[in-house]
């Protein structure tokens, strides 16, 4: 029998809670709670953006203007170990891979703190505490969004063109959020049993965006995976263990006017299916526990 | 209500651990008057407030050996409590700090599980506690109503509709698109109190709120319950102004280390736990 239940008595329904045995709540149900509080989760992500750059001179403009800042660095970083050798349109190449890559990284890095700064929000109110991780995630696309509207006028600057290809960005955008929802589920459970989580976390982010085509291409990490050892019929297919590669290949695609390859699609469908259903099982069994834990 | 008496010895203060009270229980109310049904309600924190569980931690219990349970604090904060409150009616609680009251209400609500027992509430449950709401002290007053009663589960029209008459009974109007952080703690009281009180709630929980405003917000907050009782909510309050219990409350029960020391009549309660601290000198039960 799950930890909280509804039985009828007479005409009334009575709520019971019973001894939690660690196994998932119902998901039909949840999942129902959660959209009967969709407005309460959208008022929490405003409630995020709101109080995160809420006293400083640029207020809500941090939002672009962090990711922009970080945009222009790695731009010089690479323009100086490349010699100042840069294919045409490599700046919005790369603001684009990078505000990309920004979505599911500030997703985690929001759902770690979400579940353990729910404090207070925790100890009063019952609710589904997925909606904390959720709105975790919606503030940071929220962000992503708007840091998409810079980069097109980037791209537009550097001579881009637009392409009927641009028409996978809503899909793509929707999977990578699904995907970036799981991951900050993830995250948010970890940090409630381990701690130290939300410091590992940048560094592990960091990482990964390494291993990622941001600063460089697809190609180059195909490269480097042949030049590792790996048998060259499989580094292609090793590159897509990364979360990231399929996302950024659909986007890097779509912006040359190429259709992702069924690869890419399948990849970002795949991924969008595993990271929440491990976040989800990780986080919705144990999220009876956090009150007493945080 | 149920008879009055007192069924437990007042000088078992601390039963061992382990060992089971059986504690006075009003099993009178037939099952369709009951609003809420607590039996036998264990709760338990670990390691809350204690050492939080770093990398560093868990490789020195490694490297030392140690049982990695070892680290873990477990508090038995509510240790077998039974009762029921019927609809209409309101419940008393006192007890000194660290007894359980908190816990046994965040129990009620749903919000902390049960390690043992069952809690049965019929109807919406609304929750006063005592980090008032979960307020977030960088949005303002106006704000916060809004995010309080999404949180509560209520839409933006119905929080909207309700929004005049929370900011009026507060009489937090002049700060109200302020901060919170500006506000002085017995105006994000007011503010909680007219909050969740508003949410028109089947059974309110309330923890040390009235603590919060003056006397005259006091004398507001009492007709407000009133009205609220006067339309069959049920209502438990957790409260150290003993003499707002005596006068408020249908039936009252004294908590103490996590157990039921003896449930009945308000003033007998009252008065048993009065003399009892003023003996051991161990509670602040201070009369207001």
């Amino acid at each position: 029998m799950p930890s909280t239940a509804t039985i009828g008595r007479g005409d009334r329904r009575v709520t019971v809670h019973t001894a939690h045995d660690g196994t998932l709540p119902p998901v039909g149900p949840y999942i129902a709670e959660v959209w009967r509080r969709r407005r309460f989760v959208l008022s929490m992500a405003e409630t995020q953006l709101k109080a995160a750059n809420y006293d400083t001179f640029f207020g809500q403009l941090w939002q672009v203007l962090n990711p922009l800042l970080l945009a222009m660095v790695y731009y010089f970083i690479v323009s100086v170990l490349s010699g100042g050798n840069q294919p045409p349109g490599f700046l919005s190449y790369l603001v684009g891979g990078l505000f990309l890559y920004y979505y599911p990284r500030s997703a985690m890095g929001a759902g770690a703190g979400s579940v353990v700064g729910g404090g207070g929000l925790l100890l009063n109110a019952a609710f589904p505490r997925a909606i904390l991780p959720l709105s975790a995630t919606l503030s940071a696309g929220y962000n992503y969004v708007n840091t998409l509207v810079v980069f097109f006028v980037i791209f537009l600057i550097e001579g881009g063109s637009l392409h009927l290809q641009l028409l996978w960005l809503p899909p793509m955008v929707v999977l990578l959020t699904v995907m970036s929802f799981g991951l900050a589920m993830l995250s948010g459970v970890s940090t409630v049993y381990f701690r130290d989580t939300s410091s590992f976390l940048p560094y592990a982010l960091r990482i990964w965006m390494y291993v990622s085509p941001v600063l460089f291409t697809y190609d180059d990490l195909v490269a480097q995976i042949d030049r590792m050892g790996a048998p060259a019929a499989w580094a292609p297919y090793i590159a897509y263990l990364n979360p990231l590669v399929p996302f950024l290949n659909t986007w890097h695609k779509s912006l040359e006017g190429v259709n992702p390859s069924q690869l890419d699609v399948l990849g970002m469908i795949v991924w969008a299916l595993v990271m929440p259903l491990i976040g989800g099982y990780f986080f919705l069994s144990r999220e009876r526990e956090f009150a007493v834990r945080v | 209500m149920s008879e009055s008496t007192i069924s437990t010895p007042v000088s078992d203060v601390t039963p061992a651990p382990g060992v089971h009270v059986e504690c006075a229980n009003p099993t009178s109310i037939p099952d369709e008057d009951v609003a809420i049904r607590v039996r036998d309600l264990w709760i338990r924190y670990r390691t809350v407030l204690d050492k939080k569980k770093t990398l560093r931690g868990l490789i020195s219990s490694w490297a030392t050996r140690h049982d990695r349970n070892d680290d873990v604090r477990v508090v038995d904060a509510v240790r077998g409590v039974s009762f029921d409150v019927a609809h209409g009616s309101v419940l008393g609680i006192v007890g000194p700090n660290g007894a359980g009251k908190s816990t046994l209400l965040r129990g009620i609500a749903g919000i902390l599980p049960p390690e043992a027992g069952r809690v049965e509430t019929d109807g919406h449950v609304a929750t006063l506690l005592a980090l008032g709401l979960g307020f977030n002290m960088k949005l303002t007053g106006r704000e916060n109503i809004t995010l309080g009663g999404l949180t509560a589960g209520l839409t933006r029209d119905e929080i909207k509709d309700r929004e005049e008459d929370i900011i009026d009974f507060s009489g937090v109007r002049d700060f109200i698109d302020m901060p919170l952080r500006t506000y002085s703690s017995g105006m994000k009281g007011r503010l909680a109190f007219s909050v969740s009180t508003s949410m028109d709630p089947d059974i309110l929980l309330i923890d040390e709120a009235l603590s919060a405003g003056d006397a005259a917000f006091k004398k507001r907050a009492n007709e407000r319950m009133e009205e609220l009782l006067g339309r069959g909510r049920t209502i438990i309050v957790v409260s150290h102004g003993l003499s707002s219990l005596r006068t408020m409350a249908d039936q009252a029960m004294w908590l103490q280390a996590g157990r039921v020391i003896a449930m009945g009549d308000p003033d007998e309660i009252v008065d048993a736990y009065t003399d009892s601290a003023q003996t051991t000198g161990n509670a602040a039960a201070n009369d207001d």
